[in-house]
């Protein structure tokens, strides 16, 4: 008995330490080392205030070692991005600008990352309070990188920082700007994901200009130009946004509803939309 | 009839001091689920992610080829790993304890090979058994789950809200009452194909009547031992918090952790039953 139980345990032990050398390494170890890192990142974040050094210092650690030990591992590029955006919520801003330079080094062929690094840069300056610097970086990210996921966003984010600090007149200026450059993008990327992306924000700008009329007819062409679940799921509070609580038209939001209605097979939407059309029709009578 | 549970359990933990034997079988059964959760636990990593990672990923989906997420699903690839190691070899190798509990129990030579080769003729009896008694479990965990979604939601709507940490406690223990209900009815199947040589499905229906006649005494002997399973089933129904709160590969710990208590539960469990069984058949 005594035997047979250290036989199996044997065989047990030598087939764990087999995988664990063969798996030793590669992707595996590097997401572990980023994991544990993460963790600690979001502790810290919660109450950065009072995060004793040693912890603060444990993080860096970690991420550093991800980047020098796993610099060809997939995760090690949200390694990258982690250590960046950890140097700047802990206001270490020259080391974030280096860090931020490596990433444009490392993926001087990606995209994404590159607009990333060109953000963050922006970023830097503008927790230092030095907005004409932040602009100059966010204006080359929107120039030179317009169909990453941060830089469709940048002109509605600089109308929105002037509009931050109460500068009407600025912001104002800067949300036109956007009007245009999200018309020129829907137009080029019609009918694509990117276009559809243009057009949302178009809306998000108009309804900060508070100019809802144009908003609701941007809010109309998305919808009828990108007919799918996922944009009626992310559009329909925008319907009662617009034309029930700040135009008043509830007989438009009725249309509109009707219209979703035709092209969804979802019940329990369906019966969300038909309770909302009843709501409004009783209202109007 | 009078029956004590007290003095079933005295003489069921006697024979298993005394017999070390009658654990061989639940060891092996151990064995290969240690065996399937290290392969399992391997599964996101060279090289068993060649195998592994498309169905995976085309099962469960890429984030639980990549860590923490493979520790999060490893208990559920466990629990199908286990139904077939159970399907496969644990029915008959509770078969094989159970025989030697017998031999004990009546004084007769436990001669393992004799054994052995004895329950392997039965083999397919005991793939059967274990075919009906996981489907029987898996038909009835969906039904009631169905029925408690349903019946919480009227709750909700109602009365008052129930929150999914009430909620997930509850499906736990639903799930536990189920196997506990299965086991009343179908566990005696493996004992009485044993000391009674019966044939599948007359065994099944023998095994149900003895658990409508006997239902508290048998309800007593399968819960009793088995209600040391709860704080393992509650701490895999809050897996994700406890992982969040401790570290991912804890996961792997508290499957292993089931799969060593399983030698001893699952063992007094079935001999216990064969006991009842045993002293029934004395008792006509």
């Amino acid at each position: 008995m005594k035997k047979l139980i250290i036989i199996l345990a044997l065989i047990l032990i030598a087939i764990y330490a087999g995988l664990s050398i063969l798996g030793s390494g590669g992707e595996y170890a590097a997401e572990k080392i980023f994991h544990g890192a993460m963790k600690k990142a979001y502790k810290i974040a919660a109450n950065p205030d009072v995060a004793p050094p040693a912890q603060l210092a444990s993080v860096e650690r970690e991420l550093k070692l991800l980047l020098k030990k796993y610099p060809n591992a997939n995760i090690t590029k949200f390694g990258h991005i982690a250590l960046l955006e950890f140097y700047v919520n802990n206001k270490k801003y020259n080391e974030a600008m280096d860090a931020a330079e490596d990433i444009s080094r490392k993926y001087s062929s990606d995209a994404g990352m590159l607009s990333t690094s060109q953000f963050s840069r922006g970023l830097i300056y503008e927790k230092q309070n030095r907005w004409n610097e932040a602009l100059e970086k966010y204006k080359i990210l929107e120039e030179k990188y317009p169909t990453t996921r941060l830089g469709i966003q940048m002109p509605l984010y600089v109308g929105r920082y002037y509009d931050s600090k109460g500068n009407d007149k600025e912001a104002r200026e800067a949300y036109r700007e956007a009007v245009t450059f999200y018309a020129k993008m829907e137009s080029e990327y019609s009918g694509k994901m990117l276009g559809y992306t243009a057009s949302v924000l178009s809306i998000q700008t108009h309804l900060s200009l508070k100019d809802y009329g144009a908003a609701g007819k941007a809010l109309e062409y998305t919808l009828n130009k990108y007919p799918s679940f996922a944009s009626f799921m992310q559009l329909l509070p925008l319907v009662e946004n617009i034309y029930i609580e700040n135009l008043n038209m509830p007989q438009k939001a009725v249309e509109l509803y009707k219209y979703v209605q035709s092209k969804i097979k979802d019940r329990r939407i369906l019966k969300f939309l038909e309770q909302k059309i009843k709501a409004l029709e009783i209202k109007n009578k | 009839m009078r029956y004590s549970i007290k003095s079933n359990w005295s003489s069921t933990f006697e024979s298993l001091s005394k017999n070390s034997v009658l654990f061989t079988p639940f060891i092996i059964i151990a064995f290969l689920e240690c065996l399937a959760l290290e392969l399992f636990f391997f599964s996101a990593r060279t090289p068993l992610v060649l195998l592994f990672g498309p169905i995976i990923k085309k099962i469960f989906g890429e984030q639980f080829l990549h860590y923490p997420g493979n520790l999060v699903l490893l208990p559920r690839l466990f629990y199908y790993g286990q139904i077939v190691i159970y399907i496969l070899a644990g029915a008959f190798l509770t078969a094989i304890a159970v025989k030697i509990f017998v031999n004990i129990r009546t004084g007769h030579p436990v001669i393992l090979k004799a054994i052995i080769k004895g329950a392997g003729r039965r083999y397919l009896t005991f793939v059967g058994y274990g075919l009906i008694y996981i489907a029987l479990i898996f038909i009835l965990e969906r039904g009631e789950g169905f029925a408690f979604l349903k019946f919480t939601r009227l709750i909700s709507r109602h009365l008052f809200k129930i929150s999914p940490q009430i909620y997930s406690i509850g499906a736990a223990k639903l799930l536990f009452f189920t196997f506990v209900i299965v086991q009343i009815f179908l566990a005696l199947t493996i004992p009485i194909v044993i000391t009674e040589k019966k044939a599948l499905f007359k065994a099944i229906l023998g095994s149900i009547s003895i658990g409508m006649r006997h239902f508290l005494k048998v309800f007593c002997l399968v819960l009793v031992p088995l209600l040391l399973y709860l704080p393992l089933i509650f701490m895999k129904t809050f897996l994700v918090a406890i992982i969040d709160k401790t570290f991912p590969d804890i996961s792997l710990y508290i499957t292993f952790l089931g799969i060593v208590a399983a030698i001893f539960i699952d063992c007094f469990v079935m001999m216990s039953l064969t006991q009842f069984l045993l002293d029934t058949k004395k008792a006509k």
